[in-house]
C-alpha cells in the first residue's frame, strides 16, 4: 500500500475500553489501510458498528488514532498540531448523517454557511463570500430565499445540500461522505447522488464515501472495501466485489444485496 | 423524513401560541407593579422612610399612615415601597454573578471533559454538600454583616447550581453533529464554546436564573432578618420583619405587610419562571427532537 493516493491511510488503529468493574478492549478498527487515487470514489461497507464512522472521524481528526497514520496528496495529516491541521482542513471536509442536526439550530443557514470561509478567511468581506454562497447554491439546485431561514425550516434534502455548500465554499480536494443520503427518502437520496457526482466530474473531487447500503456504493464509486469488526477484509472494484468476492462475509453481504 | 418536519413545525408554531394562562399575565402585572413602585419609591412613597415621629410609635392604619407606623414613628407603607428595592438589587446581582461564575466553569467542565471535569466537578460536590443558610452564616460572621459579605456568601453557595446546569447541557451539545461539523470545518474551541454552544444555553440559562432571583431574594430577606445582611434602619422587608418581633402582637401589621410582599414577589417570579420553563423546554425539546 503506497501513499501516493489522494487520500490514504497506513495501518489505521483504534480501540475502546469499556465496562467499569470488568474493563475490556474493543477493537473499533484493526490495522486499516487504503489508497484512493485523485478524482475517483472509494466506498466503504459493512454493518453497522463495524467502524466505518471511526475511521472518518480519524481521518478527519476529530479522534486521534492509536496506530497508523493518515496521507492527503502525500503529506501525512494525523498528529499534527491544532493551527497545522486547521489548514489541512480546508482540503478535506466530511459530511454527515444528520443533515438537521449538522447545522447550528440557532442560526440562520446563511450564517451557517458564511461561517466555513470566516474561520479560513476565504474571499475578504461578506459580500464577495455570499456571491460565491449564491453561486454553489445555484450549482446545489437550491433557492437563495433559505438564506433567511433556520434549519428546523427546510427539509431534510435541503439542509444535507446546505450542508455540502457549505463544505464546498472551502474548495477541498476530499469529500468524506459518512452515510450521507441514509436518513433521506428514496428520491431524495438520488437527487443528491446525482449531484455529488456531478460535483465530482465538475471539481475533480475524491470521494470516500461510508454506507452500509451495497447498492449505492456499487453506483457511486470506483473501488470498494468491504468492513467487518474493525477490519478491512477486503477491496475491489465493483465488478470483482459482485462477482468475484474472495471473503465468505463479502459473500454474505453480496448475497443479500441480491436476495431484494 | 418531511412529514416528520411538518409535524415538528406544527408542534413549534402550536408552541408559539401558546394559551396564555391568567395565572401568568397576574404574576406578570405583580411582578411589574412592584418594581415600578421600587423604582419610583421616591416620588410615590407619602413619607421619608427614615424620619421618625414618636408621637405616632406603633399606630394601627389609619387614614394619615395606611399600614400603620413602627416602633419609631416611621410610616409602614413608605418603608414596604423602599424595602424591595436593595432585596431586588442584590438578589439581581447576587443571582447574575453566580450565573456568570456558575457558566464559566460549567463550560469549562463540560467542554473539556477529562482532568479537568474530574476537579471542578470535585469540588462543586464540596460546595454543593454544604448547606446554604450555614455557609452564609459562616462568611457573615467571618468577614462581619453588611452588604459585601451578603454578595460573596449567595455566589459562593449558588454558583454550583448553574455550573452543573450548563455542564451538563454542553456536554450533551458537544455530542450533537454541529458541533462536531464545526471542528470538521476548522472552528476553534472558543468560537464553538462563544458562538453555538453558548447561545444554544441561554434557554435554560434564563430558567435558572429566574428561578433562582426568587430564592436569592429570600436569603437576602432571611440573612437581613438575622442581622446578618442589610442593617437598621435601612427600609428592607427582612430587616423590617426582624424590627417587628417585639411588637407582632400589639401591631401585627409590621410583620404581616413586608411579609406579604415577599411571598407576593417570590411567587410572581416563580409562576413566570415556572410559565419560562414550561415554553422553552418543549421547544428544546422539538430543536432536539430528530
Amino acid at each position: 500500500m503506497n501513499n501516493d493516493g489522494m487520500l490514504s491511510v497506513r495501518h489505521l488503529s483504534k480501540s475502546y475500553t469499556r465496562g467499569v468493574v470488568r474493563r475490556q478492549r474493543v477493537d473499533a478498527v484493526k490495522d486499516v489501510s487504503f489508497s484512493i487515487p485523485a478524482g475517483t470514489a472509494m466506498g466503504i461497507a459493512g454493518n453497522s458498528g463495524c467502524g466505518k464512522s471511526t475511521i472518518a472521524r480519524m481521518i478527519m481528526g476529530l479522534i486521534p488514532p492509536d496506530d497508523g497514520a493518515v496521507f492527503l496528496d502525500g503529506r501525512q495529516i494525523s498528529g499534527l498540531k491544532a493551527g497545522e491541521m486547521k489548514t489541512v482542513r480546508r482540503q478535506i471536509q466530511i459530511i454527515f448523517q444528520h443533515p438537521e442536526s449538522s447545522l447550528d439550530p440557532r442560526r440562520k443557514i446563511i450564517e451557517s454557511v458564511l461561517e466555513a470561509m470566516e474561520i479560513h478567511g476565504v474571499k475578504q468581506g461578506r459580500a464577495q463570500r455570499e456571491a460565491r454562497v449564491e453561486e454553489l447554491f445555484e450549482m446545489l439546485g437550491l433557492h437563495t430565499r433559505l438564506f433567511q431561514r433556520y434549519p428546523h425550516q427546510i427539509s431534510g434534502g435541503e439542509a444535507q445540500r446546505i450542508v455540502i455548500a457549505r463544505a464546498l465554499t472551502l474548495e477541498p480536494k476530499v469529500l468524506i461522505l459518512d452515510e450521507p443520503t441514509s436518513m433521506l427518502d428514496a428520491s431524495i437520496q438520488a437527487h443528491i447522488l446525482t449531484l455529488l457526482k456531478t460535483l465530482q466530474e465538475a471539481l475533480g473531487l475524491t470521494y470516500l464515501l461510508i454506507s452500509h447500503d451495497l447498492e449505492v456504493l456499487c453506483w457511486f464509486c470506483d473501488r470498494i472495501g468491504i468492513m467487518t469488526g474493525g477490519a478491512l477484509i477486503e477491496t475491489g472494484t465493483r465488478t470483482e466485489i459482485l462477482e468475484k468476492p474472495e471473503q465468505p462475509f463479502t459473500k454474505k453481504l453480496v448475497e443479500s444485496f441480491f436476495a431484494f | 423524513m418531511m412529514k416528520r418536519q411538518k409535524t415538528e413545525n406544527q408542534i413549534r408554531t402550536d408552541q408559539d401560541k401558546i394559551k396564555i394562562d391568567a395565572g401568568h399575565v397576574m404574576a406578570a402585572l405583580l411582578l411589574v407593579f412592584i418594581l415600578l413602585v421600587s423604582l419610583f419609591a421616591p416620588l410615590l412613597a407619602p413619607y421619608d422612610p427614615y424620619q421618625l415621629d414618636m408621637r405616632h410609635a406603633l399606630e394601627p392604619p389609619c387614614a394619615a399612615h395606611l399600614l400603620g407606623t413602627d416602633a419609631i414613628g416611621r410610616d409602614v407603607l413608605s418603608r414596604i415601597m423602599y424595602g424591595g428595592r436593595q432585596s431586588l438589587l442584590l438578589a439581581a446581582a447576587a443571582t447574575g454573578l453566580s450565573m456568570t461564575l456558575g457558566c464559566i466553569i460549567g463550560m469549562i467542565a463540560g467542554y473539556f471533559g477529562g482532568k479537568t471535569d474530574l476537579v471542578i466537578t470535585a469540588v462543586s460536590n464540596v460546595f454543593q454538600g454544604i448547606p446554604g443558610m450555614t455557609m452564609m452564616i459562616a462568611i457573615a460572621g467571618l468577614m462581619g454583616s453588611g452588604v459585601t459579605s451578603m454578595l460573596l456568601a449567595l455566589v459562593i453557595t449558588s454558583w454550583v447550581g448553574f455550573s452543573r446546569l450548563v455542564r451538563g447541557e454542553v456536554m450533551k451539545l458537544k455530542q450533537e453533529y454541529f458541533v462536531e461539523g464545526l471542528k470538521g470545518l476548522g472552528a476553534g474551541n472558543m468560537r464553538i464554546l462563544l458562538l453555538h454552544i453558548g447561545p444554544n444555553l441561554i434557554g435554560s440559562i434564563l430558567i435558572i436564573f429566574a428561578t433562582r432571583i426568587a430564592s436569592a431574594m429570600l436569603s437576602v430577606a432571611s440573612l437581613s432578618f438575622l442581622g446578618l445582611g442589610l442593617q437598621p434602619p435601612t427600609p428592607d422587608w427582612g430587616v423590617m420583619i426582624s424590627d417587628a418581633r417585639t411588637h407582632f402582637r400589639q401591631v401585627p401589621m409590621l410583620a404581616i405587610a413586608p411579609g406579604v410582599m415577599i411571598v407576593l414577589l417570590s411567587l410572581s417570579i416563580n409562576i413566570l419562571a415556572d410559565a419560562l420553563r414550561d415554553r422553552l423546554d418543549v421547544r428544546a425539546d422539538v430543536v432536539k427532537g430528530d
